[in-house]
């Protein structure tokens, strides 16, 4: 999904939202089972011998303990931050006595994602057959979702702009992959919730760079007991980028100037100098006349004031939905002026879109921050990766 | 008669004084943005000087200029759009928004702007060779064009003005549901898009389409002004007007087709802006003290476009980087200034 | 005849009503009616009883169920708005306030069939509109707003505006409606003056009779048969087609006042009554109302009325009493 950027504007809606699950959950939890009801568990033994740390994302941590492990989500606004946790034990073992969260058998057999951002995580950790039901089917871009989609293995659970709470029921599913942003619909996961099925907001859209996004990957392994698989398979993924960066590092002089977003309405909305956005170019070394700001989300601005920056910007990114220098020039004529216009130096995340709406860069692109890494630096510093081809940005022609 | 001529003098007075007014916040307007510009700057610019600063330039004659023209337009428009309706429905709260006009070109934006995600829309819409800004004005026109058959469809049938005006608001209500209807379907991205586009703005308009406006607008006005007399002659209402030889459906037809090109174009360009109509044509009459039309429609679009060079200069909030929706200044500066006169002259409800 | 040329406006065979898809539902018919200049003609009768209906139909702003109205022997439905706003003009019941109008824009709207697109005066024009508040005595207040007027003064300028319009017929739907009785006479008069100093055709309606019988050159009363009787007004009322026309249970016309009154089925004590014209006449108001009668015979109880207009004096038969007030009679006779 392409929400990333607007989904900061809308925080509050997801502080409100968690309040409520918390609340609810903590008055549900009384299910507490006496332990000889596990005649195969041992309290001495470490149930989860491989672990996870979370070394980039600030969106979530995990413990571990000997049959369980406790998850944190945390939301961040300004310099608070509010958690929400998770009990996830081991099927077969019972569940810690006096603490009062809500519970998650591990591993999961059944789950429901709301968010394409999860679908590549799914496909990485081979656990497509753990994949029950998905948002939309127009939106996704991985062949094989696509496939089981149509054959029947994954359902559609929001296939008409709302989520439809019955058919979740129906699938009896062990949890639900939610999306912590505004449009979430609150009310069908409270319900969700007083159905005791749990739903785990992903919240990426906080994460202030590209491996922080990509290592939620590792909250699905810690749900699936896969620890050992996404450890080997984020190391690499870790390893590409960083030497990507030791390449820019070792080679890079130069910052070229470059400009976001696009004027809707008499705003421009470009990204702020504390954005994710910012942050995937500032890491491939461009220069940003907002570079100071503060600001997580966007800000908005008057058109004039990026018109002057624009017309000797010598790049710009991502301008809104505008997919061709027709599209650029058909909204507003002035765009012309800038230099990035013509010298091409536009650029849109529209690589590897698909018809219906659905982006691979919300999808596979996520967890790839190397390649998408590799495309910035191609595009600002096109002599580092002389054969690197654009993957998921794409030149506005 | 002494006291005509007087008041005649004091018309050419007033509307030199308004015209001045104008052109000083055209200036200002123009001299004042995000981006600070040295006054001998702009002076030389517009004189049509080079300036050393190209980039300075380009927003004086591209960004300022277009949309101080335009607030010009848009004000007149409105404002005239709203005299005409409250004079044609006798009531006070009438805008150029009552016959469903601005609901209609919502409509024709709501369906770009929410269809163009499905495979089918997008597709036609590229075929059909337009894009960007011009379709949306395109399609605002369209559906307020489509409102507009309707309602004057419904104005032959119907006699009563008052039956009319809630008739307007009916047709208005069912148009917005339908939009209401579209957006509950639609991905947020699509809806955030459309709510941009009723905050209003007057920045979107580039100098291409600038001449389109004004050539419509103009047009509207002039047509306006042809109707003083019919209107003067509705002051006293459909009966009085008929035995006085007006063809009262004739002189409705003309009067709401006026509107809707005025008010059709406006919000099509600019998106809906409130308040301006409804406004605009009080102050002007507590101004003037005055009902004659002939005096009203100038001065009409000389304060509408006063009052909406002045929301425009607060909306670009000068000195700072940003900007506010020009929809919500106009309503947070107009509806003071309408109750500091309705309750200072107590004049609002006499004058119908 | 010798009034046939003064006619200018009839109707022939005339039913006016109302008709919608299921029925017609006329209120008067059978009407033949001619309206003639230099007179001021009132449409009596009482609410309800059709008056609005008869004159947007005959001033062609409604359309008859049957029959015709002629204008200058032209049906008024045939003559185009234009030209018949030249022949005739309206004050309508509808009360018009746009407060930001000053009296002399207001008149001035009466030119409109004249002017030109843009309304432009010009100086026949402004001499026509000058004469017309000058006739109506609006001339002082020219600037003022309409907002600012009283009711009669509103009423004299939609009277001037007429009159701007310059046509030989006009019509006016109750014009004296919510004035008070100083105005009503005062607008009865000017109208009546004007109609027959500028040889005007004035038509208006009115419920109310004793304005109508002393100032009306010719009535129009609306009649219990859904018609129409058209006279001069003192023949009508000796004919008793007036009575007729307002006849009520409890409701009596009495012939010397000229007005009606509540008669009581109760039987009341007569007294005879004797004296001046005018004391007469107001004392017998007076015992009408306590519930006496007053009779033309000789009666057990008789009041001699003497002394000065000014100073009056009653005299009581029974206890030989004189009384300087009415009041005090009347307790007197009370207490019997």
């Amino acid at each position: 999904m392409k929400k990333t950027e607007k989904r900061n504007a809308h925080r509050w809606a997801v502080y409100t939202l968690l309040c409520f699950l918390m609340a609810g959950f903590s008055a549900c939890q009384s299910n507490s089972k006496n332990q000889s009801d596990f005649p195969d568990f041992d309290p001495q033994k470490d149930y989860f011998p491989e672990k996870v740390s979370i070394d980039h994302s600030i969106g979530f941590d995990v413990e571990y303990h000997n049959n369980y492990k406790t998850l944190h989500l945390f939301r961040h606004y300004n310099e608070v931050a509010d958690t929400v946790s998770f009990l996830l034990v081991q099927k077969g073992t019972p569940a810690p006595e006096g603490i009062d969260l809500p519970v998650i058998a591990v591993p999961i057999e059944k789950a429901v994602s709301l968010s394409t951002t999860h679908l590549a995580m799914f496909e990485l950790l081979n656990a497509l057959g753990e994949l029950k039901g998905i948002e939309r089917r127009q939106y996704v871009s991985s062949p094989k979702v696509v496939s089981m989609v149509d054959s029947g293995e994954v359902i559609e659970v929001e296939p008409a702009g709302t989520l439809n709470v019955e058919t979740i029921i129906e699938m009896d599913v062990d949890v639900v992959l939610g999306v912590g942003y505004p449009n979430s619909q609150n009310e069908s996961f409270q319900q969700l919730q007083r159905l005791n099925i749990p739903v785990v907001l992903n919240a990426d859209w906080q994460e202030v760079d590209l491996l922080g996004r990509a290592e939620w990957v590792k909250l699905l392994a810690v749900l699936l007991n896969k620890e050992k698989l996404v450890n080997e398979k984020f190391s690499t993924i870790e390893a590409e980028f960083q030497s990507v960066l030791d390449l820019i590092a070792e080679k890079v002089i130069d910052a070229p100037l470059t400009i976001t977003g696009i004027a809707q309405g008499d705003a421009w909305q470009v990204s702020g100098g504390k954005s994710f956005a910012y942050n995937v170019l500032k890491v491939a070394k461009a220069d940003y006349p907002w570079k100071d700001d503060n600001s997580t989300g966007s800000i908005k601005l008057s058109f004039e004031a990026v018109y002057e920056v624009g017309l000797n910007a010598d790049f710009w990114i991502a301008p809104g939905s505008a997919s061709s220098l027709q599209n650029i020039r058909e909204r507003d004529p002035r765009y012309m002026d800038f230099k990035s216009y013509k010298n091409r130096g536009i650029y849109n995340v529209f690589g590897r879109n698909t018809e219906g709406g659905g982006n691979d860069y919300y999808e596979t692109g996520v967890i790839e921050p190397h390649i998408v890494l590799k495309d910035v630096v191609k595009i600002f510093h096109p002599e580092l990766l002389p054969d690197h081809q654009l993957v998921y940005y794409n030149q506005l022609k | 008669m002494n006291a005509i001529t007087q008041g005649k003098r004091l018309r050419a007075k007033s509307l030199t004084l308004l015209g001045f007014t104008l052109i000083l916040l055209f200036l200002l307007d123009i001299g004042l943005g995000s981006v600070r510009i040295p006054v001998s700057d702009v002076i030389k610019t517009l004189l049509g000087q080079q300036i050393d600063n190209s980039g300075w330039q380009g927003i004086i004659l591209k960004i300022r200029l277009p949309r101080a023209v335009t607030a010009i337009l848009a004000g007149a428009a409105l404002s005239l759009g709203g005299l005409q309706m409250q004079t044609l429905f006798r009531n006070p709260l009438a805008g150029p928004s009552v016959l469903g006009i601005t609901a209609g070109a919502s409509l024709g934006v709501a369906a770009v702007m929410l269809a163009a995600g499905t495979v089918t829309t997008t597709f036609s819409i590229r075929e059909l060779g337009v894009d960007g800004s011009w379709l949306i004005i395109i399609a605002s026109t369209l559906g307020a064009a489509l409102v507009l058959m309707l309602i004057l469809g419904i104005s032959f049938k119907i006699r009563d003005n008052v039956v009319m005006l809630i008739v307007g608001l009916m047709v208005a209500n069912i148009t917005i549901a339908v939009v209401s209807i579209w957006q509950f379907f639609s991905d947020p991205e699509q809806i955030q898009e459309y709510i941009l586009w009723t905050f209003g703005s007057l920045g979107g308009v580039t100098n291409e389409q600038l001449g389109a406006l004004a050539i419509i607008v103009l047009t509207g006005v002039i047509l306006t002004f042809f109707l003083s007399k019919t209107l003067n002659a509705l002051l006293l209402g459909e009966d009085y007007a008929q035995s006085m030889g007006l063809n009262v459906k004739w002189a409705r037809v003309g009067i709401i087709a006026t509107t809707s090109i005025l008010a059709g174009a406006v919000t099509g360009f600019c998106g809906p802006i409130g308040f301006v109509g409804i406004a605009v044509p009080h102050l002007s009459r507590s101004f003037l003290n005055t009902s004659d039309h002939r005096t009203l429609v100038p001065t009409c679009a000389l304060v509408g476009g006063i009052l909406m060079l002045v929301c425009d200069i607060i909306s670009q909030v000068p000195g700072s980087q940003t900007v506010l929706p020009i929809n919500a200044i106009t309503a947070l500066i107009g509806s003071p200034i309408v109750i500091w006169i309705i309750v200072k002259r107590k004049n609002l409800k006499a004058s119908f | 005849m010798m009034n046939e040329t003064k006619t200018i406006l009839s109707t022939t065979n005339l039913t006016v009503g109302y008709k919608d898809k299921k029925e017609t539902k006329p209120v008067l018919s059978n009407l033949n009616l001619n309206l003639e200049k230099g007179k001021l003609t009132c449409l009596l009768g009482t609410n309800g009883a059709g008056k609005s209906t008869l004159m947007r139909t005959i001033g062609g702003i409604q359309k008859p169920l049957e029959g015709e109205v002629s204008m200058q022997g032209k049906p008024i439905r045939s003559i185009d708005a234009k030209t018949l706003s030249k022949q005739l003009s309206l004050v309508l019941t509808d009360r018009i306030a746009p407060g930001n109008l000053t009296v002399y824009a207001l008149v001035s709207l009466g030119r409109f069939p004249y002017t030109s697109w843009l309304g432009t005066l010009s100086q026949k024009d402004k001499d026509i509109i000058f004469r017309a508040m000058e006739a109506t005595g609006i001339l002082e207040f020219a600037n003022k707003h309409i907002g600012e007027l009283s009711d009669g003064e509103r009423q004299k300028v939609m009277i001037a505006r007429t009159l701007a319009q310059d046509t030989e017929v006009i019509f006016l739907d109750e014009p004296t409606a919510h004035l008070d009785l100083p105005n009503r006479i005062e607008i009865f008069h000017l109208l009546r003056a004007l109609a027959v100093e500028s040889d005007k055709a004035i038509l208006l309606t009115t419920h109310e009779l004793d304005m109508a019988l002393a100032n009306a050159d010719h009535l129009w009363l609306i009649n219990q048969n859904q018609s129409i009787d058209s006279g001069l007004p003192e023949d009508l009322v000796l004919n008793g087609l007036l009575e007729e026309a307002f006849q009520r249970d409890q409701l009596q016309f009495d012939y010397e006042l000229g007005t009606f009154k509540r008669t009581s089925t109760q039987s009341k004590t007569k007294v005879w009554l004797e004296g001046d014209v005018i004391l007469k006449r107001w004392t017998r108001s007076a015992l009408e109302r306590a519930g006496f009668e007053v009779s033309p015979n000789a009666s057990d109880i008789e009041i001699k009325i003497s002394g000065s207009l000014k100073a009056p004096l009653w005299h009581l038969n029974y206890n030989d009493t004189t009384y300087k007030t009415i009041q005090e009679l009347l307790i007197q006779l009370n207490t019997q």
